[in-house]
């Protein structure tokens, strides 16, 4: 199979593109011609719409599957079930979720993956807080994508905080106890975006509770919508956060369920890096590769899901690939932004749809 | 009673003292006025950007409403039904307009719920009527038309639905059932345009005897009638049955297809989601090999043996089927009581009519050639709308 251990050995932001591809074609080709064998609808879809993977020569004309399979189909590579535990999407906006069969085996390449992807950020010298309720690994959310994000980094970290009572309302009393006995240590924050805004800043502007300047970082990742809907973008996101809360980094993450561990983490300039465990290309509306600075539909690889087939897939987001190994915080490997969620069709016809 | 709910009801032609009692079919005022509003979109500037508005300028001329006229010579004694409540399809902007001609020919008074988004075609049409309503002539006219748009609101439409002779119900499926729910009239007629799906039947023989120019004008004929709507439109062909097997000539026309979109086709990203993400959905929920052809992302094609063409609604925006058939009588098996239109090239129509009878098929409501999948007649969807919205007077 795939060689993990020299993946888990280099560093994830360190490549350059002519080191990464070449590497890179050989692992997903790899990867592919797995789910290929084990997946049966793999098979099909490769079967029937896609070239012969022996002759793929780039990257770009390997298969990708569009990420609505994951809510319509059963997508596995495994006979044995037994292990098997699935997490779903969050389901925000649309009714239908993502299911992904998640075997030991990939859920420890994730692990290790994010560990590795935050390795300057988090560790085991620090503790993490949670705007969840201390019950919150028996809810019915600890099978979503938000209960993955949570076991994987609280995984990284020291110590578990979670700031939410019994009520789920917000006690700012844990954190600000924990800042009085931990002066200058650091520690980090996460949530998802949408939470972070609607519930804990709002919570703390209503309270008027304001943070001394302290050591903390907040991480968050997730839908953008919301706030795009109220013109919050990410510089007023992360001047109010770090206003409020002292904090004194934030970064935004790009991730999914069916990609979890290999995500893609914001540099100090604001872009989402590429690591060496994944890759993303910008399709137009032919399906062709973008241009660099075109935006396009976002699809994403992945090393990492072996027990589903989910190393590489068309996403419903739009983004825009900024440059390749060129970024000025000095990350190798390609930079990008995501624009937000791609818009339903006008379906014009004589069928009303509703 | 529409004054209780005058509140929720938007009026953009007419008012709610609707005439209530029919008139003569094919009244000559009527005729009069639909050449007037022929002229007035002809001669609008802002008309000519859209080509939908434009074939229904012509299509409303007084030269072809003699025409169509001139198909109901067995009318003797006829006249409307009262009023009609039409339903007009929330995704053709001028879809409307011919319904509602269709109840002022057939010589009734016509309530027309407008389609709920803001298409500026039916804008610019309101305006025309609203600009002719003023002249003193045609006042009498106007009386027997009440346009109107409303939030989904089954109140509203349950209402509107208790009061009228007959109604006419675009929009499909669910638009169809929904209205069914709705109590009407005992005597009340409906007109129900429910799903349908649609095919063309072209004999690669003939098509390559065909020299380039006029290729290119069929294809081009083939191309508005399948990606006008992104292939949407439920007269649009998903699909090429073949006859003959000539595979020079097949190739050559997807490649002048090809060519055509390739120019003129626009898909945007959000159709392009779709399109892949119905593609890929499709090909698992059939859990059957195809052969597929995406060389051009937006000229599909797929051959499959066997085909059920009832689960396939969803396949669009330029993607088609492919079918060889060595006979017209193995087009047996492909036909429902879903399939509405056949545009052919290469063929006369009375083969297709034979196939029909003899094989007492359900489905195939319309035989046209290629280029007229969308040139909406009073017989459409298997009826004939003007015969049916008036009534005869035995004698």
């Amino acid at each position: 199979m795939l060689d993990y251990k020299t993946l888990y050995n280099t560093d994830p932001f360190g490549l350059n593109i002519k080191k990464k591809d070449p590497w890179y074609l050989e692992n997903q080709k790899k990867l592919c011609l797995y789910h290929y064998k084990n997946s049966k609808n793999y098979k099909l879809i490769l079967d029937n719409i896609f070239k012969s993977i022996s002759k793929v020569k780039k990257i770009s004309n390997l298969p990708f599957i569009h990420t609505s399979l994951f809510k319509n189909f059963n997508l596995i590579s495994i006979n044995n079930n037994k292990n098997i535990s699935t997490f779903n999407s969050s389901g925000t906006s649309n009714s239908k979720r993502s299911k992904i069969n998640l075997d030991p085996k990939t859920s420890l390449l994730q692990t290790k993956a994010l560990s590795i992807i935050f390795s300057k950020i988090m560790n085991k010298d620090k503790d993490i807080f949670f705007i969840e309720n201390k019950n919150f690994f028996n809810s019915v959310e600890a099978m979503s994508a938000k209960g993955a994000a949570i076991k994987g980094f609280g995984q990284l970290c020291k110590r578990k905080y979670f700031i939410l009572d019994r009520n789920n309302r917000i006690n700012f009393s844990i954190l600000k106890n924990y800042l009085k006995k931990n002066k200058n240590k650091e520690f980090i924050i996460f949530g998802f975006t949408s939470s972070i805004w609607f519930n804990l800043l709002k919570e703390a502007k209503r309270q008027k509770i304001k943070f001394k300047k302290n050591q903390g970082i907040l991480v968050h990742g997730g839908g953008w919508k919301k706030m795009y809907n109220l013109k919050v973008d990410n510089n007023k996101f992360k001047n109010e956060i770090k206003n409020v809360f002292g904090l004194k980094q934030v970064y935004n993450y790009y991730g999914m369920i069916e990609q979890t561990g290999s995500v893609f983490l914001e540099c100090e300039k604001g872009f989402f890096h590429c690591s060496t465990f994944s890759d993303v290309f910008i399709r137009n509306s032919r399906l062709k590769l973008s241009k660099i600075k075109e935006k396009g539909l976002i699809q994403t690889l992945s090393l990492l899901p072996l027990s589903y087939p989910g190393h590489n897939i068309l996403t419903e987001d739009i983004g825009i690939i900024h440059g390749i190994d060129d970024c000025s915080c000095g990350k190798k490997g390609k930079y990008f932004s995501v624009l937000g969620r791609v818009p339903e069709a006008e379906l014009r016809g004589c069928s009303d749809v509703t | 009673m529409l004054h209780k709910l005058s509140s929720k009801i938007k009026i953009l032609v007419g008012n709610f003292n609707l005439n209530d009692g029919p008139y003569n079919v094919f009244d000559e005022n009527i005729i009069l006025l639909l050449n007037e509003i022929s002229k007035e979109i002809l001669n609008n500037k802002t008309c000519k950007k859209f080509p939908d508005l434009i074939t229904f300028g012509f299509w409303c001329r007084k030269s072809n409403i003699i025409k169509i006229l001139n198909n109901y010579n067995f009318f003797k004694n006829r006249m409307g039904r009262g009023t009609v409540l039409h339903i007009a399809p929330s995704n053709v902007p001028t879809n409307f307009a011919y319904s509602m001609v269709f109840g002022l020919l057939s010589g009734n008074n016509n309530i027309v719920r407008l389609p709920s988004k803001n298409f500026i075609q039916v804008k610019i049409l309101c305006e025309i009527l609203k600009k002719l309503s003023t002249k003193k002539f045609y006042k009498k006219s106007f009386n027997r038309l009440l346009l109107i748009k409303y939030e989904n609101s089954d109140l509203i439409s349950s209402k509107l639905s208790q009061n009228v002779e007959a109604r006419i119900i675009w929009g499909g499926d669910i638009t169809v059932n929904k209205f069914k729910t709705f109590k009407t009239k005992p005597r009340c007629i409906d007109l129900a345009f429910a799903n349908r799906y649609s095919i063309s039947l072209i004999d690669s023989n003939k098509l390559a005897k065909l020299n380039p120019s006029n290729l290119s004008s069929l294809t081009k004929k083939f191309y508005n009638d399948s990606y006008t709507m992104d292939q949407f439109g439920c007269s649009s062909p998903n699909s090429i049955f073949w006859l003959g097997k000539n595979n020079f000539a097949k190739k050559k026309f997807w490649f002048e297809l090809s060519n055509i979109v390739n120019r003129e086709y626009d898909l945007d990203l959000s159709g392009a989601n779709k399109k892949i993400s119905n593609l890929m959905n499709f090909t698992l929920s059939r859990k059957r090999n195809f052969k597929l052809n995406i060389k051009n992302f937006n000229l599909i094609t797929l051959k499959s043996k066997k085909l059920n063409f009832d689960n396939f609604e969803n396949i669009n925006f330029g993607t088609f089927f492919e079918i060889d058939l060595d006979n017209i009588n193995q087009l047996k098996e492909y036909t429902s009581e879903k399939l509405q239109t056949i545009t052919y090239y290469g063929m006369d129509f009375e083969i297709i009519k034979k196939f029909i009878i003899n094989n007492r098929v359900k489905g195939i409501d319309r035989i046209v050639p290629v280029g007229r999948a969308f040139d909406l007649t009073p017989e459409w969807d298997g009826v004939d709308i003007i015969a049916t919205l008036s009534r005869t007077i035995g004698i």
